[in-house]
């Protein structure tokens, strides 16, 4: 394994062919650094204009329903543009990444591109920044909101879906509350709604201004106050250490380094960047126990092999449609509860899936297959479909520019497969092809369809 | 009428099969091997079915009073019992039912009920509270634990081209296969077979064998999958459509006595909001003829005995219609059992409770986890308290 494309791998979406060539070179401090630098100057995503237009009263019914049609089809572009820059050298690996895992986080099924965008833009905000902040920040976004009912959260009938999430899964975790805080924190959050038009609203008259009593401490607490309560227990930054460990280390934690993350990340007054730095720059991350140990998502996976082929698309759907035949789809977590992950993400049909990507995305003669029925949908999907992408080979080609085959494998997998056993000869014999740069193609197409490219 | 004499029988008088029923592969030698174990079918509506007007209660107020325009009138209802009538498009399954192979459970469903499409199938899914997420399925934990004697990687069969979160395990899983052609296609790449062979799923990091072992069971399967789908030709006509070839294609996997016991199959559209009627009508149609040529054809094989087919829908629907037409999500609803050994048969638990309304919608009689339980204790043999997580009571029916 080699250093600099673990830490790429966990913490981006692996490198391109050209950032291969430049950084495996370089010390992973110096990555680090960069990887820091590139995340803190990226700007907030344009976010659709959804207001309600004036004349909505004297629309037709058709004029209506076109119009909410759009909303929802404006989620696909923000997805795939999503996608899109998990790919783009231009942008930051490291942000994009954090986004993706405080996305299944926080996880939320969002319908629309306004707000999809509000809250993606939120999460790209704090990502690196203070917990409590995007914690805050999340509590506020619409989508959210509409997604845990806090809609329906009002002083004469509280409801409690949200501020039971909070406490379990974006926070503390079970065991570390009762039921009487989750209904004085839910008591806190009401009143917390949002505008027809994706915006936050604090309904007054719906807020309860009473006095609440919450893990121990009394007083006129809001949702703000709830939230700085949560984050002063050490059990918090327990159960967040223990998130981080297992999705960016290793899946089987470890006690002792996930109290060291607790530790980090609590003394910092929960900074992620800092925690994150510290991970990043700890001799345990490339210990190599932590090789491989994951199993990409098919979103890593799709923006993985993005990179290396140089895949582009004018075709927002195709991507969507990739990710639902794979099985994760940004912006639709299974539940609130986000994407189990692991071997969750492997059965016979997405594994077959995945391992024939690479061929149906380079040669472009495949099919993939076809994705589970939407239940909202009328009728049946239709069957496999052919992808709609470009690839631009040219970067992996130089890669692989050797003067034979074994010297062009070799380098290539050191850029793809570092470190493995891998059977050359085997590799090698369905590589053969007419001309050098077709065969350097064909060991690509080969070595990203081994089992083995789907760890990370 | 002995098996053997009932398939040569079914067989040369199969006069709407375009082969001469000789170039058929021959259903005799099949007899000689005795068959072991039970089928399970499962069938999954999709967008929740609006079981009211599938089982018309055609002689309550209540229902004719929330749907003015959407209740089916008594005289285009197909009379089932003084209170009861199917759809007028499921005359099929009126044999079905007077020859007792079918039985109706009303107002199946859970407490707190959730009316995302999503969250509900989920629930469904994975048997858990409305409260609880679970990322295992009830079967796919039957697959890890309970079940004896079912390495076969296709032990339970979903035909569609991804797996159901019901037949996720988390050791073992379900297999996922739309047709035995599209699984070859999937699995004909030449490299990863020589590669599933180079290498074995032997290997020191336990994530690469558990992936090399899902590549080279897929591949094996899709090879066994694809000469048992080609033993048999179907004895009757099945709709034609898309529904109607999942069901010839399992009714095919059962004839060749496949290493397969429990099947998956679903059908699409019933979220019908606006404009039910035909959307419905042509839906119930596909179920019924299909599910009919099913029951008729395992029925010819003697095979009827040895299965047990459940419909559900991840809800049911409102019980006033909307003002387009149509109906909006709603709580508890019908279930369908069917088979030739079934201990009840008919409407086992009466009709819809229309008097008791929570929020204007059904509520829940039957725990679908005492469907569940009943199937995995009574018919699958096993400990449905270990696989379901808790004790829900055991229904009469099965």
């Amino acid at each position: 394994m080699h250093p600099i494309h673990h830490l790429h791998s966990r913490f981006g979406f692996g490198l391109t062919p050209d950032e291969w060539q430049k950084l495996q070179n370089e010390s992973v401090d110096r990555n680090v650094t960069q990887l820091l630098k590139d995340a803190r100057r990226q700007k907030p995503i344009p976010t659709p204009d959804e207001s309600i237009p004036d004349n909505i009263r004297t629309m037709s019914d058709e004029e209506r329903a076109e119009l909410f049609k759009d909303r929802i089809l404006s989620v696909a572009t923000i997805n795939a543009d999503w996608l899109s820059r998990m790919a783009d050298s231009q942008a930051s690996p490291l942000l994009e990444r954090m986004c993706l895992f405080w996305h299944g986080h926080f996880a939320c099924d969002i319908k629309s591109g306004g707000l999809a965008a509000s809250y993606l833009n939120t999460i790209r905000q704090h990502a690196l920044g203070r917990f409590g902040d995007l914690a805050k920040g999340i509590a506020r976004e619409p989508a959210m909101i509409r997604y845990l009912n806090n809609q329906q959260n009002r002083k004469q009938s509280p409801n409690e879906n949200f501020a039971r999430e909070l406490l379990e899964l974006f926070t503390i975790g079970r065991g570390n509350y009762t039921e009487q805080d989750i209904k004085e924190a839910a008591r806190a959050f009401t009143g917390w709604s949002s505008n027809f038009d994706g915006t936050f609203r604090f309904r007054r008259f719906a807020h309860d201004y009473g006095t609440k009593t919450f893990m121990g401490r009394t007083g006129k607490w809001d949702g703000d106050d709830i939230i700085d309560i949560i984050l002063e227990q050490r059990a918090t930054a327990e159960f967040l250490a223990g998130r981080m460990y297992r999705y960016f280390v290793n899946p089987a934690g470890d006690p002792q380094q996930i109290a060291q993350i607790a530790d980090k990340l609590y003394d910092s007054g929960y900074h992620i960047g800092e925690t994150l730095e510290y991970m990043m720059r700890s001799d345990w991350f490339y210990a190599p126990q932590h090789w491989r140990a994951q199993i990409k998502s098919p979103v890593e996976l799709i923006a993985g092999l993005m990179r290396s082929l140089g895949i582009q698309t004018d075709e927002p759907l195709s991507l969507i449609y990739l990710q639902r035949v794979l099985g994760q789809v940004l912006f639709k977590p299974p539940n609130v509860a986000g994407w189990p992950g692991g071997r969750h993400w492997i059965d016979n049909a997405t594994l077959m899936a995945r391992l024939n990507l690479p061929s149906v995305m380079i040669l472009g003669s495949g099919m993939v297959g076809r994705a589970k029925d939407n239940p909202k949908s009328a009728m049946r999907e239709d069957g496999p479909r052919k992808l709609n992408v470009s690839v631009d080979l040219r970067p992996l080609l130089a890669v692989g520019q050797a003067d034979n085959p074994s010297s062009a494998l070799a380098q290539l997998s050191a850029y793809l497969l570092p470190g493995m056993d891998l059977p050359t000869d085997l590799i090698e014999r369905y590589a053969r092809a007419s001309s050098p740069q077709e065969s350097v193609a064909f060991a690509a197409i080969r070595l990203m369809s081994m089992p083995e490219y789907q760890l990370s | 009428m002995k098996r053997r004499t009932f398939i040569e029988y079914s067989s040369l008088a199969s006069t709407s099969m375009l082969v001469p029923s000789f170039l058929a592969s021959p259903f005799g030698k099949k007899t000689e091997r005795s068959r072991s174990g039970r089928n399970l079918v499962i069938i999954q509506l999709n967008g929740g079915n609006d079981g009211l007007n599938t089982v018309i209660p055609y002689r309550n107020d209540i229902y004719y009073r929330e749907r003015p325009r959407l209740a089916i009138p008594q005289k285009e209802a197909l009379t089932i019992t003084d209170e009861l009538a199917f759809h007028p498009a499921m005359e099929a399954l009126r044999p079905v039912y007077d020859q007792g192979q079918l039985a109706v459970l009303h107002d199946v469903g859970y407490p707190n009920p959730d009316r995302s499409h999503f969250r509900s199938m989920d629930i469904w899914h994975t048997a858990s509270d409305a409260d609880e997420y679970r990322t295992d399925g009830w079967l796919g934990r039957y697959l890890d634990n309970q079940c004896v004697g079912c390495e076969a990687p296709y032990h339970a069969l979903e035909i569609d081209d991804s797996l159901s979160l019901a037949l996720k395990g988390s050791d073992k899983s379900g297999f996922a296969m739309s047709n035995p052609d599209q699984l070859q296609r999937a699995t004909e790449n030449t490299f990863l077979k020589a590669l599933g062979d180079h290498q074995g799923d032997d290997h020191d990091h336990e994530e690469v064998s558990y992936l090399y072992k899902t590549m080279i069971d897929t591949q094996r399967s899709a090879r066994y999958l694809y000469e048992q789908a080609g033993k048999h030709r179907n004895t009757v006509a099945y709709p034609a459509n898309r529904f109607g070839d999942d069901l010839a294609l399992i009714a095919k996997l059962i004839l060749a006595d496949t290493d397969t016991r429990i099947y998956y199959a679903s059908l699409t559209g019933f979220d019908t909001h606006a404009n039910q009627q035909g959307p419905q009508q042509r839906l119930l149609q596909q179920y019924a003829d299909g599910v009919s040529a099913f029951v008729r054809e395992l029925q010819e094989h003697d095979l009827l005995d040895d299965t047990l087919i459940m419909t559900f829908s991840e809800f049911g629907r409102r019980v006033a219609q909307n003002g387009s037409n149509g109906t909006d999500h709603g709580a508890a609803n019908n279930l369908f059992l069917m088979g030739g050994k079934l201990k009840q048969r008919g409407f086992v638990n009466g009709g819809p409770d229309l008097q008791n309304l929570a929020d204007g919608d059904l509520k829940y009689r039957v725990d679908f986890r005492s469907v569940y339980a009943t199937v995995l204790d009574h018919w699958l043999d096993t400990d449905a308290d270990a696989v379901l997580g808790g004790r829900f009571d055991r229904l009469g029916v099965v």
